[in-house]
């Protein structure tokens, strides 16, 4: 059985104010060219200069995937000619890369491994090249923009291993506040390495570069074990290559077979003194970073919340926050977890919305929540008050007043109603007495209907059953 | 050490991008060797597993703090092409 | 015309206090040397029309520094903004610069007058100016020889009394070679004393931005005005202090080093006997004068053809004729032909090869051997030294093994321009302060350079033995 090994290799741009070795705007999507200085041009004469972020960022990523920290790092030049490079040699580091051998754990079918990472280490993004008939036209913008690069071991060995990995990585690294992993704008690319084979032995290696999404990471692993195994089988040899995944065709296309080595002529760059990492500094870090996902999913898991709302949770990183904040100020974590999940992050993801950018406030929330969890108003109510907020903002105890939502919980109103409700349906009351219990959840149904759902619903439903009991036991 | 190979002086000229004729191959293998005759002078000196001097500076942990600062360069004053607020060049990847 | 420029600056500064002059009879006298010595080809762009317009505007202002008003050149490898800087190179032949240098915002906040950029080998490669773009640069004492390099163009101006000051750049000698060849005052600082934001980079651990003078005291004054940390060099250092404070002080009691290296055979025998005298001068001065040995010192030569060059093959990737600078006019297929022949012809001979050697040095398995190999002896050196002072004060020898030669002596030997600087080249790898004085003349009537060495941040130091020597052999204006 061939057996197919994959390495990912993920370039990250890092979340900072200013470019990695220049003081220029770390920006997407501006004016070409505005956000650059001679620096990032690579001017005759000008120098690097290093911003504590991109250590700061780096040494986090170090610690979010329990690598082991360099605590001396320098810096190295990559050499080689691409127009995309504006010195003709990229700031990276080869030596003494921020940190080594750490994981990821991903969790499928039962089974749970480790991704082993052999390295990340940071570095400075390219230019934007765009291709235009018989030219190609230059934007800087981007040129300097702080990346790091997080290596795996050859240890993946199926597309859901690689989409489970890529997915917590993009969790981590959003959650840690290193970045915003935005792959449709590129700050999160990813290359693969993946070869097959027989024997423990690894294969000939093929490259696939540059995939713009995780699905395309699944497709392109899929697409490449198909192509590989053919041409084994029909006795080719596999050469290597850099391939890259093309959208429209639903294939992996050659761009370059392998050239004999790349010579990249490596060494320490001179103009950026090194750096020492003590734990003072790495302590400081560990305090910023906030729970992971993994950590929060077993938190929420503790509190009882099921794992279908965990799973949408987890895919909104505002609402976590603002859960857990709530939790603290001592809200019934499982309705708040519902509310988040049921009503505001549908809203939010059917307009593409953030939850600061909604008319719903967090002491919104947390007023809505107390009164359900007192029984104050019902769920039914509980969606109405949160539809008039997200339309008009407000308080809601002046939207229960306005609206007249407050539950009825006085037992002589309720039985005036529930006693309406049973003389109104008969049949159903005959269908309980011949013991057919569906019937108590129509004649609720009723009640609340009549009520405009404003009915205490335990009350409600002692009450009534209360009743019909009597009427039953009392043959009226 | 030995003239350089036709190929080594290729590969030389093709790392640092420069274009070189049939004469200029000719001309590099002397003048490389005469240089590289000199380098190999260290290979009489034996030291292993000692530390590196990366630069003379004995500065360590120098950063700047994450501001940023716009300057708005008129990087097209110097551009040899540009096209709108870009740089021109050749078109180099065909996809 | 008045010859206000052959006073010394202390003198100048007084007339100025005095409105006896004004800063533009100094930049007409200086236009107008230039014009008498325009044989020399010391300058590549004048900048006469911003000088005058400087000049003028000085007028108003008060005369708040020693410097105020004085003329000064720069050599053409830092960066001055809307001026031409060429690297006398064809492929920056047309480069006009969007920013200044960290020197050229200090200098100009003194209120110094810039008059020029100037010759020199082309960026920076040589130790004759005869690799320059535009053309040689003759020697100041015969015309029939070389200035020196790189910094050519930098020592023959003050040389000549064009100028009472210039800017050069040292990466293995080039300061000093130069002053010892035209009989001035250059100094190469500390590595990290003088930021090199703005200098064009040749080997980015070994340059140095250094001042050339007439004489000690001058020079020391132009250090006090462009040292210091700058927040755009992460190698610079932060040091505060006045360089001219030791000047004058007795020498007794000082602890000197002569590397028997520096006093072999190779050197020229007149030039050693004058090393000699000077030597007998300061033991008769109660100096302390040993013959010491260096240990990896005679490495210097293959270490920066291995280090200069591999820093310079990466840092001169950058001129490929797409953001700045030429670019082939021949019809290319590739963007690969396009970098291949703007490459070709935008640089000379020299600087191709070594970048040639640059890239051979790190490709692949040559990376190890070569040049981490070479990081490795490079330590030992800067060992070697920093173990000499703790014993010595000041190192001292000959700044060359021999006079200015005549023009194309390297012709055929592609290591001479290296082996010309022999004993200036250990010093950038220590990362070490060089100066060299004029102590006296051959009989052909040439100049010869003493060359002093400190420890790191020990330029006063070297001052303080370097004017007591200047005044002892009847050196120039103080």
């Amino acid at each position: 059985m061939l057996k197919p090994t994959i390495g990912i290799e993920v370039h990250c741009e890092l979340k900072t104010n200013s470019k990695a070795f220049s003081p220029s705007k770390n920006t997407y999507g501006e004016v070409p060219n505005k956000m650059i200085n001679e620096i990032d041009l690579g001017y005759p004469g000008t120098l690097p200069t290093l911003n504590k972020a991109l250590l700061d960022l780096g040494i986090k990523t170090a610690l979010v995937l329990h690598c082991d920290i360099t605590k001396e790092i320098f810096f190295d030049r990559k050499n080689y000619f691409y127009p995309d490079i504006p010195k003709n040699f990229q700031i990276t580091q080869n030596n003494t890369p921020i940190g080594r051998n750490g994981y990821i754990e991903v969790q499928y079918d039962g089974i749970k491994k480790n991704i082993e990472i052999e390295e990340i280490h940071m570095e400075e993004d390219t230019c934007k090249s765009i291709h235009e008939n018989n030219h190609t036209l230059l934007n800087f913008n981007r040129a300097g923009i702080p990346l790091i690069e997080i290596v795996t071991k050859p240890v993946i060995s199926n597309e859901k291993e690689a989409v489970l990995y890529l997915e917590n990585l993009r969790e981590i690294l959003l959650y840690s506040n290193i970045s915003d992993v935005k792959i449709e704008e590129g700050s999160m690319r990813c290359d693969l390495n993946i070869s097959l084979s027989e024997t423990d032995e690894l294969g000939t290696k093929v490259e696939i570069k540059n995939i713009g999404s995780i699905s395309a990471v699944a497709q392109s692993i899929l697409y490449e074990i198909k192509r590989q195994t053919k041409l084994i089988e029909e006795g080719i040899k596999i050469s290597e290559e850099t391939r890259r995944w093309d959208d429209k065709t639903s294939t992996t296309i050659l761009m370059r077979k392998k050239e004999t080595g790349n010579d990249y002529r490596y060494f320490p760059e001179p103009d950026i003194p090194k750096i020492i990492i003590d734990d003072e500094w790495i302590k400081c870090i560990k305090k910023t970073i906030p729970m992971l996902p993994n950590e929060l999913k077993e938190k929420y898991k503790k509190l009882g919340i099921n794992d279908v709302t965990i799973k949408s949770l987890i895919q909104n990183m505002d609402l976590n926050i603002l859960l857990n904040e709530l939790i603290e100020e001592n809200v019934n974590p499982v309705l708040c977890a519902n509310i988040l999940t049921a009503d505001i992050l549908s809203y939010m993801n059917k307009r593409y919305m953030k939850f600061n950018e909604l008319n719903v406030t967090k002491e919104n929330i947390k007023d809505i929540v107390d009164k359900l969890d007192k029984n104050e108003i019902s769920s039914k109510i509980a969606k109405e008050i949160i539809s008039e907020l997200l339309e008009n903002k407000g308080n809601v105890q002046d939207i229960i007043n306005k609206k007249g939502l407050k539950q009825i919980s006085d037992s002589n109103d309720l039985l005036n109603i529930i006693n309406n409700v049973i003389n109104n349906n008969i049949k159903a009351v005959e269908d309980y007495k011949n013991g057919l219990d569906r019937s108590i959840k129509f004649l609720m149904g009723q009640v609340m209907k009549e009520t405009k759902g404003q009915a205490n619903p335990k009350i409600t439903n002692d009450l009534l059953i209360k009743e019909l009991e009597n009427r039953k036991n009392n043959n009226l | 050490m030995n003239e350089l190979t036709k190929e080594e002086v290729l590969h030389v000229a093709d790392l640092a991008k420069i274009e070189v004729d049939e004469n200029d191959i000719i001309k590099y293998k002397v003048e490389l060797k005469q240089i590289m005759n000199q380098i190999d002078l260290i290979n009489k000196v034996n030291i292993d597993e000692e530390e590196i001097l990366i630069s003379p500076s004995n500065n360590k942990n120098i950063y700047r703090e994450d501001v940023f600062v716009n300057e708005d360069v008129d990087i097209l004053k110097n551009a040899p092409k540009s096209n709108g607020n870009y740089i021109e060049i050749k078109r180099f990847l065909n996809e | 015309m008045s010859n206000y420029l052959d006073l010394s600056i202390k003198e100048i500064n007084k007339k100025l206090i005095n409105k006896e002059i004004k800063p533009l009879d100094l930049v007409m006298e200086c236009f107008n040397r230039i014009e008498e010595n325009k044989e020399y080809n010391t300058f590549i762009t004048l900048d006469k029309e911003n000088a005058i317009k400087k000049a003028k505007e000085l007028e108003n202002k008060e005369v708040d520094n020693l410097l105020f008003g004085i003329p000064i050149a720069i050599k053409d490898n830092i960066i001055t903004k809307n001026l031409k800087t060429t690297c006398a190179s064809k492929i920056l032949s047309n480069f006009i610069p969007t920013y200044d240098a960290t020197v050229i915002k200090k200098i100009k906040e003194k209120n110094m007058i810039i008059i020029g950029k100037l010759n020199m080998d082309e960026f920076a490669m040589g130790s004759t100016n005869e690799t320059s773009y535009y053309g040689n640069v003759l020697n100041s004492y015969d015309k029939e020889r070389v200035s020196g390099g790189s910094s050519g163009g930098s020592a023959v101006a003050v040389s000549r009394g064009i100028v009472p000051f210039s800017l050069g750049s040292d990466t293995g000698g080039s300061i000093r070679q130069p002053a010892a060849f035209n009989g001035v005052v250059g100094l190469k600082p500390t590595y990290g004393r003088i930021s090199r934001y703005g200098l064009v980079a040749f080997a980015s651990s070994l340059d140095q931005i250094g001042p050339f003078s007439r004489n000690v005291y001058e020079n020391a004054l132009l250090l006090n005005i462009l040292c210091g940390k700058d927040e755009k060099d992460l190698t610079s250092s932060d040091t505060n202090e006045d360089f001219t404070r030791l000047i004058g002080e007795k020498i007794d009691g000082m602890k000197i080093a002569v590397p028997n290296f520096y006093m072999s055979d190779v050197v020229n025998k007149e030039i050693k006997n004058n090393i000699e005298n000077i030597i007998e001068l300061l033991k008769d001065n109660n100096v302390k004068v040993e013959y010491v040995d260096i240990d990896y010192v005679e490495y210097a030569v293959p270490l920066y053809q291995i280090i200069a060059l591999a820093e310079a093959s990466s840092n001169l990737a950058r001129f490929d004729g797409v953001r700045y600078g030429y670019q082939t006019d021949k019809e290319v297929s590739s963007i690969d032909e396009m970098y291949k022949y703007t490459r070709k012809e935008g640089f000379g001979e020299e600087v191709k090869r070594r970048m040639m050697i640059g890239s051979y040095v790190l490709s692949g398995k040559n990376a190890k051997t070569y040049y981490y190999k070479a990081l490795k002896i490079r330590k030992k050196i800067s060992d070697s030294f920093q173990k000499l002072f703790e014993e010595y004060d000041l190192v001292i020898g000959p700044t060359t093994t021999d006079f200015a030669g005549k023009f194309n002596e390297g012709i055929n030997d592609a290591t001479k321009s290296f082996n010309d600087d022999l004993f200036t080249i250990p010093v950038n790898m220590a990362g070490l302060p060089g100066m060299s004085i004029k102590i006296g003349e051959g009989k052909n009537k040439l100049p010869i350079g003493l060359q002093i060495i400190g420890n790191k941040f020990d330029e006063a130091k070297m001052y303080k033995l370097a004017s007591f020597i200047e005044k002892e052999v009847g050196g120039k204006i103080c």
